[in-house]
């Protein structure tokens, strides 16, 4: 009988569902399981090849615990919200990231007259270091609360770290490389690259994460969420550092346009819903340039207000994301997986 | 005989469905059941037979409650309303399938 409790102990450690449902589950296994190899017995085994037996037909632990969680709806109403909420740790701390960058503390003042004064870095450059070095501890942070699904909330601040190296290299490049002038200005070369480096890197990662669902569900939920995470993130910081209205607009209209076609696309691929997944994409962009065209008049009091809208605004993005993943997904999976039980009968 | 996993494949719904219509039964009891009605063709996997029960209970075609009979306690599923839909539209589906085979297979044979 021991055999069965390591067994079904394996299971639960790998059941991510909510522990009530996860003790229920196992229960219903365990009988399962007693019967089975008490029938077993019956018919002449002996009592430990019965045991084997019985958990045999089971198949590995690891494998139908991932079946049954996708069966039961991932982790429940639990699993969502930790997921949410560590997301947010993760835009948070990466808001302040940035607000700390651009606020220009005495530590970076200091630092950016002393590289002045060497000719070594611009203080953007020094900027965008800062960044990466702040930036880079939230993935853990965040990861620490995600439990489990660490890699999820850990990927979005890891992918912008990267992109942010891509920017520092693409800069390192221009010194020796003909690049057109949209990328050698100082004013703008960040969010301008930004769209160049960040927007197929993750289109891609996006594309392979969603293909990848077919198999490994998780996988579809970080290209997912990452992609519109930082289409998001990256309209956001184009709209920070333009300030006129023609210019609002195309950048609203075009982000908007990435987000929209993008969620599309991808439902597009399984036939269904896309014009759903198009309608949340375009609605926040267009909140997006309402807010920022409030912004250009705003006081400084009014902007506080305005940004905490954008924030929370760009969260609704992040949930909408999340959520339009995990329904994909599910769907996904269960076209590969449990359509096909068969496999073991 | 051995079942073809191919062939198998997408009818196990139907049968679970007309299996608990009859009756409400529990997991372990299902396997039996299908093993003994068609003459040992069906022997289904537990590993796949309960995330695919946890997943028609999760879209509505099952419902479950625990019941205790003779000192031991069992997960027994039923059918519901929602189900039975399912059940006849399956039903449906593979009636017509099995026609067509049918008349392909039978036709080859003339």
């Amino acid at each position: 009988m021991r055999d069965f409790e390591d067994y079904l102990a394996a299971i639960q450690a790998h059941l991510s569902v909510p522990g009530r449902r996860s003790q229920e589950i196992v229960a219903e296994l365990r009988t399962h399981l007693q019967a089975r190899a008490a029938d077993l017995r019956n018919a002449g085994m002996d009592s430990g090849q019965a045991v084997d037996e019985a958990v045999r037909g089971f198949g590995d632990p690891t494998t139908l615990a991932r079946r049954l969680a996708e069966a039961n709806g991932g982790q429940g109403p639990v699993g969502p919200l930790r997921t949410l909420l560590s997301l947010l740790i993760a835009f948070a701390g990466l808001f302040i990231a940035f607000s700390l960058v651009e606020g220009e503390p005495e530590l970076l003042q200091r630092i950016d007259r002393a590289a002045a004064a060497r000719s070594f870095l611009r203080p953007h450059d020094l900027g965008i270091l800062a960044m990466i070095l702040l930036c880079t501890p939230v993935a853990p942070l965040a990861g620490l609360l995600a439990g489990r699904r660490w890699w999820l909330a850990a990927t979005p601040p890891v992918v912008w770290g990267i992109t942010l190296w891509g920017v520092i290299l693409a800069e390192l490049i221009r010194k020796g490389l003909p690049l057109p002038k949209w990328a050698l200005t100082t004013e703008g070369p960040y969010s301008l690259m930004l769209v160049f480096i960040a927007g197929p890197l993750l289109a891609a990662l996006g594309w392979v994460g969603f293909r990848a669902a077919a198999r490994r569900g998780q996988a579809a939920t970080v290209g997912g969420v990452g992609v519109i995470y930082l289409v998001g993130f990256g309209l956001l910081s184009l709209l920070r550092q333009v300030h006129d209205l023609v210019g609002l607009l195309a950048i609203a209209g075009v982000a908007g346009l990435i987000v929209a076609v993008l969620g599309a696309a991808l439902l597009w691929q399984k036939g269904d819903r896309w014009r759903r997944t198009a309608l949340p994409g375009l609605g926040v962009c267009l909140v997006l340039l309402a807010l920022m065209i409030a912004s250009i008049t705003a006081d400084a009091d009014q902007k506080v207000w305005i940004w905490l809208v954008v924030i929370l605004t760009e969260m609704a993005m992040l949930a909408v994301a999340a959520g339009l993943s995990r329904t994909l997904t599910a769907r996904m999976s269960r076209s590969t997986s449990t359509q096909d039980p068969g496999e073991q009968s | 005989m051995r079942s073809d996993p191919q062939l198998v494949k997408g009818t196990v719904r139907l049968l679970i469905l007309k299996l608990l219509d009859s009756e409400p039964m529990y997991g372990y009891q299902m396997i039996q059941h299908l093993e003994h009605r068609s003459e040992g063709y069906f022997r289904i996997g537990e590993g796949a037979l309960y995330p695919l029960l946890h997943e028609m209970e999760h879209q509505g075609f099952l419902r479950a409650r625990w019941v205790e009979q003779g000192g031991r306690r069992r997960r027994y599923y039923r059918v519901t309303a929602k189900g039975r839909k399912e059940l006849a539209r399956r039903l449906q589906q593979w009636r017509g399938l099995s026609r067509a085979v049918t008349l392909v297979t039978e036709a080859s044979h003339a």
